[in-house]
């Protein structure tokens, strides 16, 4: 399996590259504009989505997965390395670009710990919900069709919770006392979801990998 | 002598193209030409054979495992260059290199090192940067660089100059100095076979038209040029494969050429090559 997380590195080693700078730039001119440097993990988390993606594409481009039909990679280690690329690439950067920046954060802009931390945990769940329902999706699909499909997996919810918010605000607001919200508790069975996510991901992923045919 | 490779009745059918029936075998210790114009069903034959694709009828047998085996645990006796699948562009051979000694148990990087000298392929420059010949070098060099033990190799020399195809037949031919190594080699380049295959596969349209020994068919195909009225004799003695008629006289290809020099020793009666033998099938009438 490390042969194939290397072979993903390698393959985006130059896309790494290109994107990296014009990350760091544009995020040098936002947080001097905006007087804060939190959001950073979000951007990086979506760019580790985005390089998620990307490796199926690449896969795509260069045939790969008719030839590692005949190298020993078994449909349970293709898939395994996939799902490590994304977990690595939401959680492992994302936890990266929240932790480096904090001091900076607190030194140079207002700004709180939790919030931080906070706001990276929400997007980085999100990020693994959708990335693992589209995981299966990729090799179901193929990866142009399974981008589109990903894609509306976030706009779709996310239009669904702007409405809810707006329309049905003083309905909901009183069933919330975030005073009395068992947070430990939430966190756990959020924790929990996320584990359940990965391995039925993991599990569909392989069933239509070793059924497909390339 | 033992089978690296056995297909019996393989049948594999898409919307507008089938594989009816494909049965040969690939004896152990020989280089299996396996020939047929685009589209006959070669690629989907040894993707059937690698378990890339699944078939839909028939047996075979890849160094005593069946393709679904293949997929599910892919042999490291088995090395293999398909048409298209590789590695990304912009990989560099050292890169390849690293991977595959992580995939393959029996990566031997020294061995590639010292192919990738032999045959000038840089270690640090990006496989798309290569020209058609580097490309076609590295993907054999990565398909011989964990010793395996059978090689099947989908159009590996397509779009080669002859220098590079002559290296590249002389390293097949190394290869197969060892008496349990054999190739199953798909290619277009019928010159190539002439000079190293010891048996030919033929498929058309799906369908094996021959499995012969390269020797077999040589003996046995032969080009016929006669008068029209000529050409009718020969037809009735059965063995006529393949006609192409001119204004006034005919090329038949004959395949049972002993019959037909026997039955009239007066006529032209040349040995056929594969190219002749593929055309005929592909444009002639048959």
């Amino acid at each position: 399996m490390l042969g194939l997380l290397l072979k993903d590195f390698y393959a985006l080693r130059t896309y790494f590259k290109r994107q990296a700078l014009v990350m760091i730039l544009a995020y040098a001119v936002l947080s001097i504009l905006l007087q804060s440097m939190s959001f950073l993990s979000s951007m990086l988390v979506m760019y580790g989505m985005m390089v998620y993606m990307t490796t199926f594409s690449v896969d795509e481009a260069c045939q790969w997965n008719a030839y590692a039909c005949t190298l020993p990679v078994t449909p349970r280690a293709a898939v395994a390395s996939r799902l490590i690329v994304l977990l690595t690439m939401i959680w492992g950067v994302g936890l990266a670009a929240t932790v480096i920046p904090l001091p900076f954060q607190l030194m140079l802009f207002d700004g709180s710990v939790l919030e931080s931390f906070a706001s990276f945990a929400a997007l980085a769940f999100i990020y693994t919900v959708v990335g693992t329902i589209s995981l299966p999706v990729f090799y179901k699909v193929g990866p142009e069709r399974a981008r589109m499909i990903t894609t509306l997996m976030f706009i779709l919810p996310f239009m669904a919770v702007i409405w809810i918010a707006s329309a049905w605000k003083a309905a909901i607001a009183p069933l919330f006392d975030w005073a009395a919200f068992n947070w430990p508790l939430f966190l756990a069975a959020c924790a929990l979801f996320l584990v359940l996510m990965c391995v039925g991901s993991f599990f569909a992923a392989v069933r239509i990998y070793r059924k497909k045919e390339f | 002598m033992e089978n690296a490779i056995t297909i019996r009745g393989l049948q594999k059918h898409y919307k507008d193209f089938s594989l009816k029936d494909v049965s040969f075998d690939v004896p152990a210790g020989s280089i299996v030409g396996f020939i047929g114009e685009n589209g006959a069903g070669k690629t989907t034959t040894i993707k059937a054979l690698l378990g890339i694709i699944r078939n839909d009828g028939g047996s075979l047998r890849i160094l005593g495992r069946t393709p679904e085996q293949q997929r599910r645990a892919p042999s490291e006796e088995i090395g293999v260059v398909l048409d298209t699948g590789f590695f990304f562009e912009w990989m560099r051979p050292s890169d390849i290199s690293r991977v595959s000694a992580r995939i393959r148990k029996s990566w031997d990087a020294e061995y590639f090192k010292a192919m990738c000298n032999r045959f000038d392929i840089p270690m640090k420059k990006p496989f798309k940067e290569f020209s058609k010949g580097m490309r076609a070098k590295l993907r054999i060099i990565t398909a011989l660089s964990h010793h395996p033990k059978l090689l099947i190799l989908d159009e590996p020399t397509s779009g080669l100059d002859p220098v590079v195809r002559s290296d590249m037949l002389d390293l097949f031919l190394e290869f197969i100095q060892d008496e349990a190594h054999s190739i199953l080699l798909s290619s277009h380049i019928t010159s190539d076979l002439e000079k190293i295959a010891d048996y030919i596969v033929f498929l058309h349209e799906g369908r094996i038209v021959f499995s012969l020994t390269k020797d077999e068919m040589q003996e046995r195909f032969a080009v016929v040029k006669c008068a029209k009225e000529e050409a009718a004799g020969v037809e009735r003695l059965g063995c006529v494969a393949g006609r192409r008629d001119s204004k006034f006289d005919a090329e038949l290809l004959v395949s049972d050429a002993p019959a037909v020099c026997r039955a009239f020793p007066s006529m032209l009666c040349e040995q056929a090559s594969i190219d002749d033998i593929m055309t005929f099938f592909a444009k002639g009438e048959h």
